[in-house]
């Protein structure tokens, strides 16, 4: 049985080391000591491990929840040249092995679901089961027309009206399935990531998801939320050796996190915790 | 030489208080450490380019106010002591003070230089010397007047327009004494401390700089800049007959901090290491 969240510990911050600089992550934990994986959640770009902040929390009743800034986001320190998602990865793999946790369990949205299955390839003694949501999978056309709106500069100092839709779009006029004082906190930090913040989404368009997949050797959940991804990731089902998919269509993806942190929390536990 | 520049986390009574480090490659040397209180609703980011030049040969902290930038905040407005208070706990815990490290030297700006003020005059023991450019000196009728047009909360979400329009006066058409990227972390550290961001502001339009002006003993630095509060930094030295007085505003305006740090940095200089 899931404990109550009053037995989770206060959220705390820190800094950890990657090949790219300090690596900025949040902490939470039960109170007591557990003896369940750690989980990290890998974050969509550009936003930064705050966008898992309410799901941390509810995660975090009974193991420890650790939510990493990927380099060059949010208050990590990132790469001079543009990376690809391994490199990414190799940096979360420093990181890890910085704070000697052991193998954790990895979840991801978006960007974060490719950062994930490429840890879990490149160091799979350090990733043991995968949750994954909003698969960033893409058909050679679907990902040319993304790299093209996506993957470019932000016209950010070109055309002054820029912001201002932005704003509009992330805040102002945005799904009220969250608060809106939340949602300037989420479009801060989709702003912290400066005139770079293109490099997450290129990293993706740049990634051969469906090869990749096949090497994944840890059990997956693709938990199917509603989402531009979710026909992308009940598809790749058949990619991944060892995946089961968990349909949530009710669940809107991108407010999810905040809107429906204890259910999606319990559908992520259920998963980590139980029979592979 | 070049300085080695981290990040971290210290404690205060509002929970975690962010902090960038500096300090010259070889280590931190033996010259007082100096503390940079920064102008709200920025960070301790807005010293970025000055900490770096003065940290070739001193360690400089740079922490964000509570509420501002990574550091936690207090949930209700609350005053420049209270600010202090959490500035002393974050000094304290590092291990400054009588009983430990001993003093730093204190650098502000804005709401900056009364969390200084405030600190050494409470503290004294955590604070030897003081350059306060930029410093927030009013009158009870001048405050009064700038609460009107700077007091209360910000129409930051009711107002849709409110953040774009920040964007296009301090980005878009903002100085070009910093380029275009830095004006952009800077509305970004800005925009970080939400709908709470008007805490500073009000604390600063609530506090009698003038009568702790009057209890300050340490040695002050009223470094004169050629922007808003140049007046109000000249008129301290009819406050505090010991300090000094030193205008750069010929050379040196709003953006010196980024645009004339080394000048900044060596004034600074060579009024914290004058005997």
């Amino acid at each position: 049985m899931r404990r109550e969240s009053t037995a989770v510990s206060t959220l705390r911050r820190a800094y950890g080391t990657s090949r790219y600089g300090q690596l900025h992550y949040a902490a939470a934990g039960p109170n007591g000591t557990t003896d369940k994986t750690p989980v990290v959640c890998f974050h969509q770009s550009p936003i930064s491990g705050a966008q898992f902040k309410l799901f941390q929390r509810a995660m975090a009743v009974d193991r420890l929840v650790l939510c990493p800034d990927t380099p060059g986001f949010g208050g990590s320190e990132g790469p001079s040249r543009l990376p690809q998602i391994a490199d990414y990865a190799a940096a979360m793999g420093d990181w890890l092995d910085g704070l000697k946790l052991g193998p954790v369990d990895a979840l991801g949205f978006h960007t974060g679901t490719l950062v994930a299955m490429e840890l879990a390839i490149l160091r799979p003694e350090l990733v043991r089961r995968l949750s994954l949501t909003s698969l960033a999978l893409f058909s050679d056309a679907e990902r040319e027309r993304n790299r093209k709106i996506f993957g470019n500069p932000r016209p950010l100092f070109d055309d002054p009206d820029y912001l201002g839709r932005y704003y509009r779009d992330q805040v102002s006029a945005a799904d009220p399935a969250i608060s809106e004082v939340r949602r300037l906190e989420l479009f801060t930090e989709r702003m912290r990531a400066g005139a770079n913040s293109w490099w997450g989404p290129a990293a993706v368009f740049a990634y051969d998801t469906a090869e990749r997949a096949k090497l994944v050797s840890q059990p997956t959940l693709l938990l199917v939320m509603r989402d531009t991804l979710a026909d992308a990731t009940r598809r790749a089902s058949a990619l991944f050796p060892r995946s089961r998919v968990v349909e949530r269509l009710d669940w809107h993806g991108p407010t999810a996190w905040d809107a429906k942190a204890t259910e999606v929390a319990g559908d992520v536990s259920r998963y980590f915790d139980g029979a592979a | 030489m070049g300085a080695k520049v981290w990040r971290q986390y210290g404690a205060g009574r509002y929970g975690q208080i962010h902090l960038t480090m500096a300090q010259p490659d070889a280590g931190p040397g033996s010259l007082t450490p100096v503390v940079c209180f920064h102008p709200s609703p920025m960070s301790g980011a807005s010293y970025k380019v000055f900490q770096r030049v003065l940290a070739e040969d001193r360690l400089v902290l740079c922490p964000d106010t509570p509420g501002f930038g990574g550091s936690d905040g207090p949930d209700t407005p609350v005053t420049i002591p209270d600010y202090a208070a959490a500035m002393t706990d974050l000094l304290v815990g590092l291990g400054y003070g009588a009983k430990g490290k001993g003093p730093v030297d204190v650098v502000g700006c804005h709401t900056g230089t009364l969390i200084g003020v405030e600190l050494a005059t409470g503290r004294p023991d955590l604070v030897r010397k003081l350059s306060l450019p930029s410093l927030a000196l009013f009158t009870a009728e001048e405050r009064t007047k700038m609460k009107v047009q700077f007091g209360g909360p910000q129409p930051i979400l009711t107002d849709p327009d409110f953040v774009p329009k920040v964007w296009r006066t301090t980005v878009i058409e903002g100085s070009t004494d910093s380029p275009p990227e830095r004006r952009l972390e800077l509305f970004v550290e800005r925009l970080r401390s939400g709908t709470k961001g008007w805490f500073g502001p009000e604390a600063s339009l609530n506090y009698d700089c003038e009568s702790r002006l009057k209890q300050l003993t340490q040695p002050l630095l009223l470094l004169v800049l050629n922007e808003m509060l140049g007046p109000n930094t000249r008129r301290a030295k009819d406050i505090v007959k010991h300090a000094v007085l030193v205008d750069i505003s010929a050379q040196a305006a709003h953006g010196a901090w980024d645009a004339q740090a080394q000048l900044m940095a060596d004034s600074m200089r060579a009024f914290f290491d004058a005997a």
